[in-house]
Parts: C-alpha cells; structure tokens; sequence
C-alpha cells in the first residue's frame, strides 16, 4: 500500500474513524482501538469498529478537494488508530503533502521535501469486520443537525450513572411532527430540552417515534457531527430479528454510524415523564442563574473529597422566604453553608410554612450555574417538602428557524 | 408469605426459596420501581436512596444483597455501623418504601431479633441429607405436574453431588437439576430412567458411579461410551483416569476383602468390623521420595461404614456386588488396575492411555474367561511395552 494526501484534510476527514476506534469502545473488543487503511485507486476507505459502534469512510478528493489523493499502491492495513493519529498530528504544517506506505512490518508515514520526515507505527494482524448493515428498518426518521446536536448536549449530563438501572444510562429522542424531544435521567433527576417546530420528518403514517442512544458512544456523535455541514441527521433503527443483530444507523453527510451493542429491550415506558411534568406547582419563582453563582460556590465548598470519600448524602434544605422575597439555601453536614439567593417574583398559592420549602440532594442545586448559561432566567417550581422541584427556562423562540425551545429540569426532594 | 403491611423483610438461605419470597412481595408492590444495593454503595448512599420521594408516587422496593459499607476503618467497624444504622432507620421506613435484606448471612441475633418485630425473618435451610432428597424430589416434581420412575428417581438421588465433606445436598443444586430435568422431557408427564441418565451424564460424579454400575452388569459398551465422555471432559487425561483407577483400586479391594472375608464363614458383623479396622495412612512427600504413615492425630478408616454395608447389601432394592463377581474376577481385576497404572503413567499419546483403558474394561466388565483376559492382557502389555518405551 502507497498513497499520498494532504494532512490536515486528511486528518479532519479521517477524524470519526479515529475516534470510532479510540471513544467509548468495547475495552475487550478485538478490533477495538484498531483502524484498517484501504487505498484503491480513485479514494482511501477507513474502517472501525470498537464493539458498540463502527464507521467506513471513503476519502476522495470528491469528498473533499484539498485531499490531493493519490494512490501508488493499492492496499489493505490495520494499524493502532491512536498511533496512527499521533503520528500524522505530528507534522505541523497541515498543508505539506505525506506519502503512507506500508513497508514490512510498519506503515511509515513520511514527509519528503525541506523538512523531511518519517514516522512509522506497527502494523497489526487482525482483520476489521464491521457490522452487516440492515437494510430492514423498523423506525427511520430525519431531524436537522443542528437540533440533534444541540438537543443531546443540554441534556448529556443527566444521564444516569447506575448500572444496576440500566435504561437510564440511554438518552431519548421523542420526535412529533412539530415537537422534539431529548430527555435523560437517573431516576431521581431528569432534563427535558423540548423543540417545538418541525424539525424532524417522521415517515409518513407516523406521528411519533423515539430513538435511545447510548451515554458512552454520546461524546462521539457530537464530536463529529457538530463539525459536520449537511443539514440533516438520518436515524433508522432495525427491529428484532434472528439474521440481522439490533443496530441503529445514523446517517450525517458520508458519515454513517452503525450503533451495535445496546440492549434493544431496554425499556423506557415505565418513565412517565409526562405525568410528572403535568403537576401542578403551588409556589413558583423568577429568579436569574447569575443570583446564584455566588451560593453554589458555598454550596460545592461544603461537598469536600473527604464528604465525598465517606459518601455522606449531601443535602441541601431550601425554605423561601415570601416577605424578604429571597430563598434561603442551608447545607449543615461537617461543612456548613448558609446563603440567600434573591428573587424577582414569587407566587404562592397560600402562606403554609410547610409548603414553602424542601431538601434535596445539594447537587441539584449546583447545577442551575453549571449546567445553564448566565444570566438566564429561570422558573424555579414547587409544591412542598415531597414533590418535584422544577427548574423551567423561559421558552425562547427562534425566529428564523420558526422554532420554540424549552428546557426544564425535575429533580425528587428528600424527606428530613 | 407477604403483607401489605410488612415493609421490612429478611431472607437468607437456599436462593430458589430467597427468589420465592422476592417475587411474592415484587407481586405483592403492585407497580413498583426496584433499586439494588450491596456491598459496593455506603449504607449513607442507600439511605439517601430510601429518603428520597418518588417522582411518580410509585411505591418503591429497595433489594440489599450485600452489607453496605458503614462508618469505620475496619471492615468489622464498618459492618458494625450499617448494622447500627440499619436497626435506627428500618423501623421509620416512609410509607411507599419496601425493603428486602437479600442474603446477608448475618449471625447477630438481635439484628435479627429486630427485623422479626419490624418485619418478616426468613432463614431457609441450604441443603438436606441425601437420605431426606426423595421427598423433596417428587415433592417438586409433583408441583410441576410430573412423576418419576422409581429406577430413575434413585439414580437421580443416588447421583447428586454431594457438599464436601458431608452427604448433604444443596437445595438450590437439586433444584436446578430437576429444573434441567424438566427441560429434557419436555411434555412428558413421566421421567424415565433414560431421562434421568440423559441428564445425569454430563455429572463427573455421575460418570464413575454410572461406571460401577455397568462394570457390575458386565456392561462393556456402556463403559466405553463413559470412557469416551471422560475423555471430553478431562483436560488432564492421565490424571484424570489414573484418579478414577485409584477409586477402582478401592472398591474392588474392598469387595476382594468382603468377598473372602465371608466366603470364610465370618458374619457380616464381623466382617465390617475388621474391614473398618484397615486404617487410612498419611502420605508425604510425593514421586519416588514418596512415605506413608499412621495418622498420629485419630483413627481414619480407609472404608467407611456406609460403602461397605452397601456392598454387602446393595442398595435401593439393588443386589450387592459382591453378588456380581466371583474371587478371581476380583483378583484378576485389582492386578488389572495395578497394572494400568503402571503403564498409563508411560503412555504417551492420548490413543494409547484410551487404549489401555478399553483392555482394563474388557476385564472389569468380564469380557471373556479369566484365562482369555490374563493372555490378551499379557500380549497387549507387551505391545504397549514394546511401542513405548520407558522414559526414566
């Protein structure tokens, strides 16, 4: 094998191939950390396949002009994806052209020219094969990218970390015809971030479907497709059948990933967010993300290594106080931290003491500065020390693209 | 076994009892969400998980299969706390909360004592002695709608695996047995005893007991067909068959013993006594640097009571062996295995430690005359010999 490229498009576009290999693989998978370079005559194809998910990429220069590609030799290797991406990230000048050649035992990657150079990694004798692609599909949808990739990185950091609870360690996408929907949770926690406007085409006898996608192959997917520019995500998903395992397919441009390896029967129905989310709230505050900055940092000055080493529940009691209009957030474990949060607007459906106030895991709490933007406003709602707390963004509207978002995060309080 | 009412639970023991009782209060909850804990979560976190409401007012059943770690340097410090927490917190449960203490094989008696009033304590037997398994065989088989042959269901108990060191049976190893059973006969209503060896073949224990049995019946095929499966299963095959020869070695020395004994004219009394009387020796070092001694701590007979009564007089309405051979078949078996030994020890290829099995079992299961096997057995030997020559 013998071609020469360009390196910095050939490393932009060999990009998902690599982090296929090397990101939330499959640790004993025997092709996990592998990459296989096949160069034929008009366009290179990578292959990888880390045992959840798998790609082939064809690189061409009608893929992408500044390639320059061109084969002296065809060829097939497999070569340590991570090797291989260091190797060729370390010519500097992204613009210079390196000839990749098998030669024995090694692939050398080499510079000719001024500043010659060569870098050589092992080659590996194993060979890839990636998951048959169904042709079969039991759901197939198409939601913009940009929606796709947003919707997953407001609520990603929700998701669960239990495996005893294993549906939660899968984020939904609900799709309607003019609403979309992306939810994660532990169990105790959950984010919704809620598009309303079309921005997804279901096929055309549906009117609602739901993808769940796996937390440790999430870091992979946004990676590469918020670099992407197609406008579309495609996701199709294979129903149960004894040729062909489960897989799910996302399609961005010439990127194509085929996800293996989740458990089809995991099982969401018993989630009733809708239920939760149609409680009605006594009290409900205005207040803004910026008036708690200073707080959560109180707040995380009492959750040490050494609370955290002895696993302590770190709670935090939240009383409002409706004539000072101000919450009061107490956290009274070894460390302890007291803090008044201004608010701009309270309403109340009575003065029962009882009702105005709550504990919670003090985390939650944390996370309206961590996880928000600043200087947003949010709602906070609740309904005594034993209902969910609701953290609601106020719908912002997107005009050129005719949308309307939300975002709302519900969290359970904890008894005395 | 549930209780609306009961919000605590404790089981310990036989893990098919454990699961009964699991499923009956899962049954009991209704809609429910489950959430396990072990050793492997602080009893901090557990509480946490206790105390927190439910975000869509389901009830919720909280499994600890495992003590979850407490305050404390030491792991009995820190055992001693969960327990301390535990007791404090169980009897003030919220109301949508169940919880089931899986397994924890805990031996304080006030815990316990304290589950019992807050809750339900059950501790289920692990094994029953083998002489008590009939009931508990049919009696599981009759909840499923089945029955047993009488010849089957006695070779089914006769061939459990017994708990090391006792003839006691583990409940859960029963049962999962018949379970096995009942996935091998399908629909049958009725479990043969072909059924029964079907599945008892895949026991190593089964192997050698199945193997007393045919050589007994003079049964040369089935004795091959067992060869071939030890062959299978053993990784090691000469260790594994010069095992099996050493426990030949035993039986028939004691059946030669016996067999002598009361053709002589001594009562069976007598008989068992004397043979009891033959000590177990200790044996150190190993190789040719090989010694054996008394034991010097008690007396350990090399048979036990059990086995030679059942040589005597059978077993299960079966005749006793001593029934089946005559003085000089047993001789002539015994020399046989000695001499197996000696030459399996040699053998180099698989083929031929097979080989020798097959003549050693052309013996045991009486094949031909005496005469016969003592001159095909001398000119096999020398073969053998001839093709593999002594490595020392």
């Amino acid at each position: 094998m013998n071609f020469t490229v360009t390196i910095g498009s050939f490393l932009k576009n060999s990009r998902p191939a690599i982090l296929v290999a090397t990101k939330g693989i499959e640790k004993d998978w025997t092709t996990a950390n592998l990459i296989e370079i096949n160069a034929e005559e008009s366009e290179v194809t990578l292959s990888a396949f880390g045992g959840k998910m798998a790609t082939q990429l064809s690189l061409s220069d009608l893929v992408d002009s500044n390639l320059s590609y061109k084969c002296e030799e065809i060829g097939k290797v497999v070569v340590n994806a991570e090797h291989f991406s260091k190797a060729i990230n370390s010519f500097n000048n992204f613009s210079d052209m390196v000839t990749i050649k098998s030669e024995g035992k090694n692939l050398a990657i080499s510079r000719d020219g001024k500043n010659k150079g060569v870098q050589k990694v092992p080659l590996q004798d194993v060979e890839i094969h990636l998951p048959v692609s169904s042709g079969q599909f039991c759901k197939k949808t198409k939601i913009q990218r940009d929606v796709f990739v947003e919707g997953i990185q407001k609520v990603e950091y929700a998701i669960g970390f239990e495996e005893r609870r294993p549906e939660y360690l899968y984020l939904k996408i609900e799709m309607q015809h003019d609403n979309t929907r992306f939810i994660a949770g532990t169990g105790g926690r959950f984010a919704i971030y809620t598009v309303e406007g079309k921005v997804a085409e279901l096929e055309k006898d549906e009117n609602k479907t739901f993808f769940l996608i796996m937390k440790d192959i999430i870091p992979v997917i946004t990676d590469v497709f918020s670099k992407l520019s197609c406008d579309y995500v495609e996701l199709k998903q294979t129903g149960v059948s004894e040729d062909v395992s489960d897989q799910i397919i996302l399609t961005c441009g010439d990127v194509e990933f085929i996800i293996v390896g989740f458990d089809p029967e995991i099982d969401w129905s018993k989630v009733k967010i809708d239920g939760v989310l149609k409680k009605k709230n006594s009290v409900s505050i205005l207040t803004n993300t910026s008036n708690w900055e200073e707080a959560v940092k109180g707040i995380n000055a009492t959750y040490t290594k050494d609370v955290q080493k002895e696993h302590e529940a770190h709670n935090a009691d939240v009383v409002l106080d409706t004539k000072e209009e101000k919450l009061i957030v107490r956290i009274d474990s070894s460390l302890v931290s007291i803090r008044e949060i201004q608010v701009d607007k309270i309403e109340t459906g009575g003065d029962d003491q009882d009702s105005l106030q709550f504990r919670c895991h003090a985390t939650y709490l944390s996370e309206i500065v961590s996880q928000n933007s600043k200087n947003v406003d949010i709602r906070i709602e609740f309904d005594g020390p034993k209902n969910p707390v609701f953290i609601k963004h106020l719908p912002s509207t997107n005009d050129a693209k005719g949308t309307k978002e939300h975002m709302v995060t519900f969290f359970a309080t904890t008894m005395k | 076994m549930t209780d609306k009412d009961t919000q605590v639970y404790l089981v310990e023991g036989s893990y098919i009892s454990c699961q009964r009782v699991l499923n009956n209060v899962r049954k009991s909850l209704g809609e429910y969400d489950e959430y396990f804990f072990d050793e492997s979560v602080s009893i901090e976190y557990v509480i946490s998980e206790i105390k927190r409401f439910s975000l869509e007012d389901r009830k919720r059943l909280f499994v600890i299969n495992g003590w979850p770690v407490g305050k404390g340097k030491k792991k009995a410090d820190q055992k001693q706390n969960t327990m301390k927490v535990m007791k404090s917190f169980l009897g003030d449960l919220p109301s949508d909360c169940t919880v089931v203490l899986y397994n924890l094989s805990t031996s304080s008696k006030t815990f316990l004592s304290l589950i019992g009033k807050i809750g339900k304590v059950y501790q289920f037997i692990e094994s029953i002695p083998r002489k008590k398994c009939t009931n508990y065989v049919t009696g599981y088989l009759d909840n499923n709608d089945r029955q047993i042959d009488p010849n089957g269901l006695e070779i089914l108990i006769n061939n459990f695996n017994s708990i090391s060191g006792t003839d006691d049976i583990n409940i859960d190893y029963m049962a999962m047995s018949l379970e096995k059973l009942l996935h091998i006969i399908g629909n049958k209503k009725t479990i043969s005893e072909q059924d029964v060896r079907q599945m008892m073949e895949e026991n190593c224990n089964f192997v050698v007991w199945s193997l007393f049995n045919f050589m007994d019946n003079r049964n040369y095929k089935g004795c091959l067909k067992l060869l071939r499966k030890i062959q299978i299963k053993e990784t090691d095959l000469t260790a594994g068959l010069i095992q099996i020869l050493h426990l030949f070695h035993w039986r028939y020395s004691m059946l030669f013993f016996l067999k002598e004994s009361l053709s002589t004219g001594v009562s069976e009394q007598e008989t068992i006594k004397s043979i009891l009387e033959i000590s177990k020796l200790k044996r150190s070092g190993s190789s040719f640097y090989c010694f054996y001694s008394e034991s010097s701590d008690k007396f350990v007979s090399k048979y036990n009571k059990e086995a030679v009564k059942i040589a005597i007089k059978g077993i299960y309405g079966n005749k006793s062996p001593l029934k089946y051979y005559s003085s000089i078949d047993l001789f002539a078996i015994i020399r046989k295995i000695v001499d197996t030994l000696y030459y399996l020890r040699y053998a180099k290829t698989d083929e031929i430690k097979m080989s020798l099995m097959e003549s050693f079992f052309s013996v045991a299961a009486r094949r031909f005359s005496y005469k016969i096997m003592k001159n095909l057995g001398r000119s096999f030997d020398k073969r053998v010999m001839q093709f593999e020559p002594s490595e020392s």
